[in-house]
């Protein structure tokens, strides 16, 4: 990882340490035997991409995915698993091994990728935000209408099968 | 080394793991949920590249609202996917149609003897 116009050592450090401790949170996500502790593990998992996100210089959008994504949707998993009182015990089947090579070759090509590659700390001469307000009211000012109201939508709607009663 | 690249690759393969191996719904549901953030890391990671490869230039505003564009857009539609999916899983064990997806020994049995228990 380089910095532009910064010589090495310390974000190196920092991005290694954070990339360790995301892997960690993932394998502890399909490992822990309680969905619940799962779950809590995606949300920190989710922090760690987040401040991965805001290394690579696009602050605003790892705060957007703090908020959101962690804020809300983690949550709202979390939540789910508390309420639901579902025992969602962690049952393995028997084809390990083939979805342990399947997994292996599909992520082969990008960490050959990834070895072969750097990348820097992304340095813009504007905030974030303002090249997203800019594109998005040049090019999609309709368009983030129809989905904002499309989001709200699948919220209402889902919000309403949840809450549907069971038929005796 | 692109770590950014590389912790993507590593959890694509965790989350591809946990799809492939898990028998619960939920957790298959979580697992997809690894793969979204490593997506969301891999478009990143690739920005970040090419902003390398380019010698550090500033961008021009085009570029630059794009790419933030389009991960915003994609982290917003993980959420409505997160919502509309786990509201259907909690529906769906209300009414007691599903706990656990089909076993392979229930698929193969399926297959062979018309779905006949023995």
């Amino acid at each position: 990882m380089k910095v532009v116009g910064d010589s090495m050592g310390y974000t190196d450090l920092l991005f290694i340490s954070i990339s360790f401790f995301t892997i960690l949170s993932g394998l502890m996500i399909i490992l822990s035997r309680n969905l619940v502790y799962s779950a809590v593990y995606l949300s920190i998992l989710g922090l760690l991409v987040a401040t991965l996100i805001s290394l690579l210089g696009l602050p605003t959008l790892g705060v957007i995915h703090v908020l959101v994504y962690v804020g809300a949707g983690v949550l709202f998993i979390v939540m789910t698993t508390l309420l639901l009182r579902e025992e969602f015990p962690r049952e393995v089947r028997s084809l390990r091994i083939p979805a342990f090579l399947v997994a292996i070759l599909s992520a082969f090509p990008l960490a050959y990728i990834s070895i072969k590659t750097e990348n820097s700390t992304i340095v813009l001469d504007k905030p974030d935000y303002a090249y997203i307000a800019e594109y998005l009211v040049a090019n999609y000012s309709i368009l983030i209408m129809i989905i904002a109201s499309v989001s709200a939508l699948s919220l209402f709607v889902s919000l309403l099968i949840a809450m549907k009663r069971v038929r005796e | 080394m692109n770590y950014v690249l590389l912790t993507a690759s590593i959890l694509l393969a965790i989350s591809i793991y946990g799809i492939l191996s898990s028998r619960n719904i939920a957790r298959i549901l979580i697992s997809a949920e690894i793969m979204f953030n490593a997506f969301i890391l891999i478009i990143v990671g690739f920005f970040s590249y090419i902003y390398s490869y380019l010698g550090g230039i500033i961008l021009t505003p085009y570029a630059a609202g794009y790419i933030s564009t389009l991960v915003l857009v994609s982290i917003l539609l993980a959420v409505s996917e997160i919502v509309v999916t786990f509201s259907i899983l909690i529906a769906l064990i209300r009414y007691g149609v599903l706990k656990k997806i089909d076993t392979e020994e229930k698929i193969i049995r399926d297959l062979t003897m018309g779905g006949e228990e023995k």
